[in-house]
């Protein structure tokens, strides 16, 4: 440790004070963000007759119809799916999936067991969605997205070998907190740090660190209860517990296993989070049942086209026959990645957005095992392990523990990079067989346990050709974007600074009909 | 970054390509589709098989939904290379672009597989006109959802 320069130490320090300070500011954010979703609205005095067509059945659309009609509005769905909720969307037992190319996929999961293909859990800050699961009665539980005892992974350290993430934590944490305690204690920061801050940086360090009184991070019970023991406490005879000795801090960084440490300390991945009871399309089923009777089906809008009278819409029906919906108004949700591809007659500005913003590649498996071996023999109960190997990370079922039989977890989930492409060009079954052969280097009881899986890649999603919309240009181009094109407005996810959130989504559609309301009523 | 796959793995793959020069075959020596950290793939058959093939489909028919990937086979579009150059590189519509994560190499190479593979044309890519269509500062995020 003692040959490390100057710089590279204050590398580390700025690399600590750096999330920290980030961490600050985002909650800083969050703090911002809570005024942004102050409570359900309520938008009064629809003129009558004011008829509004809603494009879309996502939860940008469920929104915008649940609110619209709420405020007097008559109010007309078209969803090209025969079910409501978009990407809010979940694979349980005896679904089948057909995606792009024709492969089919039935899901064969014990009852019970499902894939959140898409959006699959919930921020506590997303104030929003968390609001609308509680009108709707959406019954909640905590999502796991932070667990001490699962693996991070990268092929080319510890020999391959995954390490659990609260021996790297602590380690990590350990030894740059002797780095900065010694340099301190040395007087090296002392242009940096007062006289009156010093002794309490120093019991902080010590404290945060888990540091001797030297201020070293060394093997002890002390390190031991934090990162792990050699042998556990246990009860009565020969019980007393072992520690272990710490990894030391060059291992650590050359591992680059640090590079996970930070995921679950951003604001939308911070605890607590959380998942709808028996998957995420519990919430567009809440929103079903309360404007499910608005909705028209397996309708496939070909045109949106408006003058100064109204807006129209023609449609091909599940039967392929030509219909047409009129209303005074419009609020389309239909992702830029179709609505790209639609005849309609908005203005040259907001289709220059719709034609440059591209959609993300995004893959996800469901993989389910006869047995919870994850649980059984490596106590890891919910969480997530990263990996450097292609399937990204895996992720253990936040539901059901200790229970016997069939569990599924997420095989692996990619988000954009030459993986998604990669996995997009394979068939349903080789990409299972793919996330098999990756998953069972960091769990070899994979092949053994294996029962079915099933894989979503976005791109080969019909209904949507990809996962979320991205800018060319956002700064340039959103404010134009989110503006009233006379008669319709364009609302989603993708018109969000919560891009691939369902909160964004919401919030979108939120302030989207909250301005059409006020231009109905004071033009 | 490599990846070893066994073979078991790499049958199944190449079942998966409609035609038999799109490179994965075994007795090939077949590239494993993840050893780069960019697109894998030499030739234009092995880059169309690993990439493009996902929404244009392996037989450049393109596949339609809510909304549709074109066809890229009998396209007159690709007749000049100029086209699908910007295409790629820059995306368009929907699809993202791929300059960032494909060479110059690979890309004259796959545009030259989609004017003689799928379609009867000439082949006229250029490196330099890959080089001419990359933006100077092309746009990455990375963030999870």
């Amino acid at each position: 440790m003692t040959d490390l320069s100057r710089r590279q130490l204050l590398q580390m320090v700025g690399t600590a004070a750096g999330g920290a300070a980030m961490l600050h500011t985002m909650t800083a954010m969050g703090h911002a963000q809570a005024s942004t979703y102050s409570g359900p609205i309520r938008l009064e005095g629809a003129p009558e007759g004011t008829k509004i067509l809603v494009l879309g059945a996502g939860l940008a659309g469920l929104t915008a119809a649940l609110e619209l009609r709420a405020a007097g509005y008559e109010v007309e769905v078209l969803e090209y799916r025969e079910k409501a909720g978009g990407r809010c969307w979940t694979l349980h037992s005896g679904d089948t999936y057909t995606e792009l190319g024709g492969d089919t996929q039935t899901v064969d999961f014990a009852e019970g067991n499902y894939l959140n293909p898409g959006p699959w859990r919930i921020p506590h800050y997303h104030h929003a969605i968390l609001d609308y699961c509680r009108r709707l009665g959406v019954p909640l539980e905590p999502f796991i997205q932070k667990n001490h005892n699962s693996y991070l992974h990268r092929q080319d350290a510890f020999g391959g070998q995954p390490q659990r993430f609260k021996e790297i934590a602590t380690d990590h944490r350990g030894h740059t907190s002797e780095l900065l305690a010694k340099a301190v204690d040395q007087g090296k920061l002392d242009d940096m740090v007062s006289a009156d801050d010093r002794e309490a940086l120093l019991e902080s360090l010590k404290d945060v660190g888990v540091l001797n009184d030297s201020y070293e991070y060394v093997e002890s019970l002390d390190t031991a209860y934090y990162r792990g023991y050699a042998k556990t406490p246990g009860g009565g005879a020969n019980a007393a517990p072992e520690p272990t000795a710490p990894i030391d801090l060059s291992t650590i960084l050359k591992s680059e296993l640090w590079t996970w440490l930070s995921t679950h300390e951003t604001l939308n991945h911070q605890l607590a989070m959380f998942q709808p009871v028996g998957g995420m399309d519990a919430i567009a089923r809440g929103f079903e049942r309360e404007v499910g009777d608005l909705i028209t089906y397996e309708a496939k809008v070909v045109s949106l086209e408006q003058d100064d009278g109204g807006v129209t819409a023609t449609w091909e029906d599940g039967a392929g026959e030509r219909r047409t919906s009129s209303a005074d108004y419009c609020v389309c949700t239909i992702p830029f990645s179709v609505l790209g591809q639609i005849e309609h007659n908005l203005s040259g500005e907001l289709t220059s957005v719709i034609d440059s913003m591209f959609y993300n590649g995004s893959v996800k498996w469901g993989l389910e095992f006869n047995r919870r071996f994850w649980e059984e023999d490596e106590h890891i109960y919910g969480g997530i392990s990263y990996t450097d190997l292609p399937i990204s990370q895996i992720s253990y079922p936040s539901t059901g523990y200790l229970q016997s039989g069939p569990a599924v977890l997420l095989g692996g989930y990619t988000w954009r990079g030459p993986e998604s492409f990669e996995f997009n060009a394979m068939s349903p079954q080789d990409r299972i067989e793919a996330a098999l052969e990756y998953g069972s280097r960091i769990h070899p009881q994979y092949r053994d346990e294996f029962k079915t899986g099933v894989t979503v890649s976005w791109h080969k999603v019909p209904w949507t050709l990809g996962c979320s919309g991205v800018w060319a240009d956002k700064e340039r181009d959103y404010a134009q974007a989110v503006q009233i094109d006379r008669r319709v407005v364009c609302a989603g996810e993708h018109l969000s600074y919560l891009p691939a959130w369902q909160e964004g989504a919401i919030l979108s559609s939120l302030d989207a009909i909250s301005r059409l309301h006020d231009k109905i009523l004071n033009g | 970054m490599k990846y070893v796959i066994p073979a078991l793995f790499l049958a199944t793959a190449a079942t998966a390509q409609d035609d038999g020069s799109a490179g994965t075959s075994p007795d090939r020596g077949a590239p494993d589709i993840f050893a780069d950290e960019t697109i894998t793939g030499t030739t234009g058959a092995e880059i169309y098989g690993n990439v493009c093939a996902g929404c244009h489909m392996p037989d450049g028919q393109g596949a339609t939904g809510a909304g549709t990937y074109p066809a890229l086979a009998d396209n007159p579009n690709l007749e000049y290379a100029a086209y699908p150059i910007t295409v790629v590189v820059g995306g368009l519509r929907g699809m993202p672009p791929l300059g960032p994560l494909m060479s110059d190499e690979q890309i004259v190479a796959v545009v030259e597989y989609l004017q003689t593979g799928l379609n009867d044309f000439e082949a006229d890519a250029t490196a330099e006109a890959v080089q001419q269509a990359r933006p100077e500062d092309p746009m990455q995020t990375t963030g999870e959802h």
